[in-house]
């Protein structure tokens, strides 16, 4: 078993531009009592560092179980998931807590943000987890939500943001960490197409000014047309995998 | 950050969390008046019982108590009345010499089977809650002609008697009346004397208004010839508490006086064990209603944490998500019922105080409900007032206090074996 500081040291394993962030290795998600139902039939996939990719497919096509297990929130059935040079299949529970507390940002639909908290204290939080001291969580948080453009709403709780507001604190709990990687799962599908074309830009403007890798599950064609490379699923498959300007 | 959490937390449902911390505090409120009328209860049998006739601690021939033999008396009873006088954490003690005799009047034709205790009446006024009880006359005292000094002798060698209002009636008796009481002699045959009713006492209890009679100790010994023995040392410690020690520190000083083995000193739990069965079975009554509170308390507990865990079970699922641990999930809802302990404490603790300033105040009176309560010719007043010692409000403030965080160790146990998935995939949530 390996400890969280062996965990932790991952980070220095991984940040080669020409490593892998992500690779899945022949990955298959059955469910049911008699696995029948094959959300995942077999998906090799390599993200590297700086891309700007989208899974895209229609519903059921296995969009959100790859996302749980490149996350490490689920286990395949069989195959491999490498993050960052380091495959969970043999990881506990704790490490990947631990893991995902490093190493990959989140990004929900629903926003998900903790409704108890302000907008700063959501964004402060994976940081305080962390054990980070204060002057450095203060100075991370006020940057990160600078730049996402909430720099004068960060005392407010989440019930007094707007959707796309609130979408915007997600994406700064999700950098705040510095992961290798931000996994979004259909991060726009619940704001209008004005507000999601807002925080596209913003998250393109991270890709390219901070290089950081961005991972995102879509339906929408503009969302689509914005990435730099295409990822069709379709029944648990790989449809086709494209490159884009 | 837990605890911020876990305080805000608490807030998001007001109406729920305030009617959980009134119901528990509420429960604990009870639970303090119920405990402290139980202690009170007891503190007040203890009381009785040493007011009454038994003292805290008694002395007598170590053959007295199995046999109750006229001649099993402490024979140097003045000796071991210095002992009591010099002794720390004596407040008082009065000799007795109880003899079995029959008392009639010559207005009566009945004859009364009664229990004769003769006692000195400063000594036993100290401490003996009787004194209290009267209602016509004196405590032992002398009859008023005995106490005229020209008056004639005969008048000035008259005894006084006191007697139990039943008594009274039975022999038709009142203030002033002669009665003949025919008891024991030590050296052979009966002794018969003539006494003049000078107390009338009502405690309440049939047995002891009805077959108890007292008079002065010094003229008894001289009637019987008793020289200066005595049947009982009655003892009056300045607390209740470390009797056994206080019994063993007599014992040893007793023991000193080099006469071989002269008497006895128990606590009065040892001299009357039955009465002390009974003390406990009243305070084990307390360990009941641990158990009932704690029963209540799950449900409340239980329910409301359960609720807590199926509406945010996707706000949790989220914090696995991001790399919050089991762990700190768990504790997060540790401090939510941490914090609902102690609001709930609070408040049970300041309504149980005032509750419990009333009930040492007032009392209950059950007198309409049970009179006075009699056992073993100790009478228990109907008046039931609660104890305000520290315990009455600490150790229910414990327990309910422990106990709220015992019942929601399940729900958070269930937070924290949960997948980050099974929250995420829930409906519930933010």
């Amino acid at each position: 078993m390996k400890s969280d500081a062996e965990v932790s040291s991952m980070s220095h394993v991984v940040e080669r531009a020409d490593s892998p962030i992500v690779e899945t290795r022949g990955l298959f998600r059955l469910y049911g009592e008699t696995q029948q139902v094959r959300a995942l039939a077999g998906v090799d996939l390599v993200v590297m560092p700086g891309e700007f990719a989208a899974v895209a497919g229609p519903s059921g096509s296995g969009k959100t179980t790859l996302f749980n297990l490149i996350g490490g929130l689920d286990q395949p059935t069989s195959g491999e998931v490498i993050v960052g040079g380091r495959s969970l299949g043999g990881m506990k529970r704790h490490e990947l807590s631990r893991l995902r507390l490093e190493r990959i940002g989140f990004v929900f639909q629903a926003y998900n943000l903790i409704p108890v908290l302000t907008a700063w204290e959501n964004v402060e939080y994976p940081l305080i987890l962390r054990k980070l001291p204060a002057s450095q969580r203060r100075q991370k948080t006020a940057e990160v939500l600078t730049a996402v453009g909430l720099g004068d709403m960060m005392h407010r709780f989440p019930n007094q943001l707007s959707g796309g507001q609130q979408q915007r604190v997600a994406i700064a709990r999700a950098l705040v960490t510095e992961p290798v990687i931000v996994l979004a799962d259909e991060p726009t599908a619940n704001l209008d197409s004005e507000t999601g074309r807002a925080l596209l830009d913003l998250m393109k403007q991270l890709n390219l000014e901070k290089g950081l890798t961005f991972l995102f599950s879509t339906h929408d064609p503009m969302v689509m047309a914005a990435a730099g490379r295409l990822i069709r699923l379709k029944d648990g498959k790989i449809d086709s995998d494209t490159a884009q300007r | 950050m837990i605890w911020r959490m876990a305080w805000r937390n608490l807030w998001r449902n007001r109406r729920r969390t305030s009617l959980t911390i009134a119901a528990v505090g509420l429960g604990l409120a009870v639970l303090i008046l119920m405990v402290s009328f139980i202690e009170g209860m007891v503190e007040m049998m203890v009381d009785q019982v040493a007011r009454s006739s038994f003292g805290h601690v008694q002395i007598h021939h170590p053959d007295y108590l199995e046999k109750k033999a006229t001649g099993l008396v402490l024979r140097d009873a003045s000796s071991v009345a210095a002992i009591l006088e010099k002794h720390p954490g004596v407040e008082a003690f009065s000799q007795r010499l109880i003899l079995s005799g029959s008392i009639r009047s010559s207005t009566s034709s009945s004859v009364k089977i009664v229990k004769v205790i003769a006692v000195d009446p400063e000594m036993e006024g100290k401490f003996s809650a009787l004194s209290e009880k009267l209602v016509e006359g004196g405590f032992v005292v002398p009859p008023q002609e005995a106490l005229q000094p020209d008056a004639p002798l005969r008048y000035r060698e008259r005894k006084g008697i006191l007697m139990g209002r039943r008594l009274a009636q039975q022999l038709r008796v009142e203030i002033g009346s002669k009665v003949r009481v025919d008891c024991a002699g030590f050296h052979g045959g009966t002794t018969a004397a003539a006494f003049y009713v000078t107390g009338i006492i009502d405690t309440g209890s049939e047995s002891f208004d009805s077959q108890m009679v007292m008079v002065e100790l010094q003229g008894l010994q001289a009637l019987t010839g008793a020289g200066n023995s005595v049947h009982e040392i009655a003892v009056m410690a300045d607390s209740h508490k470390n009797l056994d020690q206080l019994a063993t520190e007599i014992q040893q000083k007793v023991d000193a006086l080099g006469h071989e083995r002269l008497g006895e000193v128990l606590p009065w739990y040892k001299v009357a064990p039955d009465i002390s069965q009974m003390i406990d079975m009243t305070r084990s009554m307390t360990s009941f209603l641990y158990g009932l509170m704690m029963i209540i308390m799950s449900a409340g507990i239980l329910t409301t944490m359960f609720m807590v865990v199926l509406e945010r079970k996707r706000e949790f699922g989220v914090q696995l998500a991001l790399g919050v641990r089991s762990r700190q999930l768990f504790a997060g809802l540790l401090a939510e019922s941490l914090f609902i302990a102690l609001l709930a404490c609070v408040a049970g603790l300041v309504v149980g105080a005032a509750g419990v300033a009333w009930l040492v105040e007032y009392g209950i009176d059950l007198s309409w409900l049970l009179g006075g309560f009699e056992f073993r010719g100790l009478y228990v007043e109907s008046v039931y007032r609660g104890s305000n010692s520290p315990g009455v409000f600490y150790e229910p403030a414990i327990v309910v206090f422990l106990g709220t965080l015992f019942f929601a160790f399940w729900p958070a146990l269930r937070v924290a074996r949960m997948g980050a998935l099974d929250g995420l995939a829930s409906g519930s949530g933010t």
